[in-house]
């Protein structure tokens, strides 16, 4: 055996001794300690590890902005089917959002990839109710923001206040 | 051949490594003492940031998370003052890579934790492990090993140590 290696088993050996004094001493100080651990757990801790966010965030914008007229804009209707059959803004894709009935991981990457490669520089989504926090277009818009899609913006007041526009 | 083994050897020996070594002793002694700081005062929270990792069946996470933080203490001390400092370095290499499996399967599970280094989970909530946190360790590491490799004549006692020996050792003895 060369010189060389056995320099690194000493060192090796050095390693060892040292973490076991070290180890012991810990294991001696949480045993003198008051609030020491347990050596076994008795039960399993409580861990809180939050989900990763997948939903992003949003502009909230009028039903009057130009933007949402724009040809640089990708328009997709929050609704269900029937109305945006009797009324949609043109060009518009409907992608229904239900809180019950959530869109697939895969069915909503799908929908990402979509808008995504339609090389539109925004993207409007309008649906029911206000366009504010629990409505279908925020929360959509949020799903979508979620996924990796930039400048998303929400209509204030859906499809109501684009129709009472126009 | 032979002047090729001896260069090898004049570069592997040269003084400047040891002063190099020094402070990068001084760096990972620091690192190492602020990081067990926060554990060694609650053991209870850094049982809780081990489990948080779900990697460890629970009867390993207590005696982790009694012993790491004195290892830690005292590998920082044994590499400020140079007392066996290139077995410290070895062992700053062991914890670098078990922390480094820990934070892959973080990662490759995608939780969203501290990783727990400098504070707990809990009070360390915004600083959440990522490629970053791979890459600092991953730069430890390679601090680690090149002081096991260079630092031949470590400053601090190991050096005041090996001063003696040869004193005592009588010449052509050696």
């Amino acid at each position: 055996m060369s010189a060389e290696v056995k320099k690194y088993l000493i060192i090796l050996r050095d390693a060892v001794i040292a973490t076991a004094i070290l180890a012991s001493a810990g294991l001696f100080i949480n045993a003198v300690r008051s609030d020491g651990l347990p050596f076994i757990a008795d039960k399993p801790y409580d861990i809180f590890v939050p989900c990763p966010e997948t939903l992003g965030t949003v502009e909230v914008i009028p039903a009057t902005d130009e933007r949402i007229f724009d040809a640089g804009s990708f328009v997709v209707d929050a609704r269900e089917q029937d109305a945006y059959n009797a009324w949609h803004l043109d060009g518009a894709l409907c992608i229904t959002y239900d809180y019950l009935d959530p869109i697939s991981p895969e069915e909503l990457k799908n929908i990402t990839m979509n808008i995504a490669s339609s090389g539109k520089a925004r993207l409007i989504v309008y649906g029911d109710g206000d366009g504010e926090l629990g409505s279908t277009g925020y929360e959509l818009g949020r799903e979508l923001a979620g996924n990796g899609i930039k400048n998303v913006f929400v209509v204030k007041g859906g499809a109501d206040a684009l129709k009472g526009g126009k | 051949m032979a002047e090729q083994i001896s260069r090898f050897d004049r570069f592997m020996n040269h003084p400047a490594h040891s002063f190099i070594a020094y402070f990068v002793r001084l760096y990972l002694a620091w690192v190492f003492i602020s990081a067990c700081i926060h554990k060694l005062v609650d053991p209870t929270g850094f049982a809780i940031d081990i489990a948080t990792y779900q990697m460890l069946p629970l009867v390993f996470i207590n005696p982790l998370a009694i012993v790491l933080p004195y290892v830690e203490l005292g590998t920082g001390f044994m590499l400020m003052i140079g007392l066996r400092a290139r077995a410290a370095a070895l062992m700053v290499c062991g914890m670098m890579l078990m922390f480094m499996i820990a934070l892959s399967y973080a990662l490759m599970h995608d939780l969203s934790i501290s990783c727990g280094c400098f504070a707990s989970n809990a009070a360390a909530g915004s600083d959440p492990i990522s490629g970053l946190t791979m890459l600092r360790d991953s730069a430890w590491l390679i601090l680690a090993i090149y002081v096991v490799i260079f630092d031949r004549r470590p400053f601090g006692i190991d050096r005041l140590i090996g001063k003696k020996t040869q004193q005592q050792t009588p010449a052509g003895e050696k």
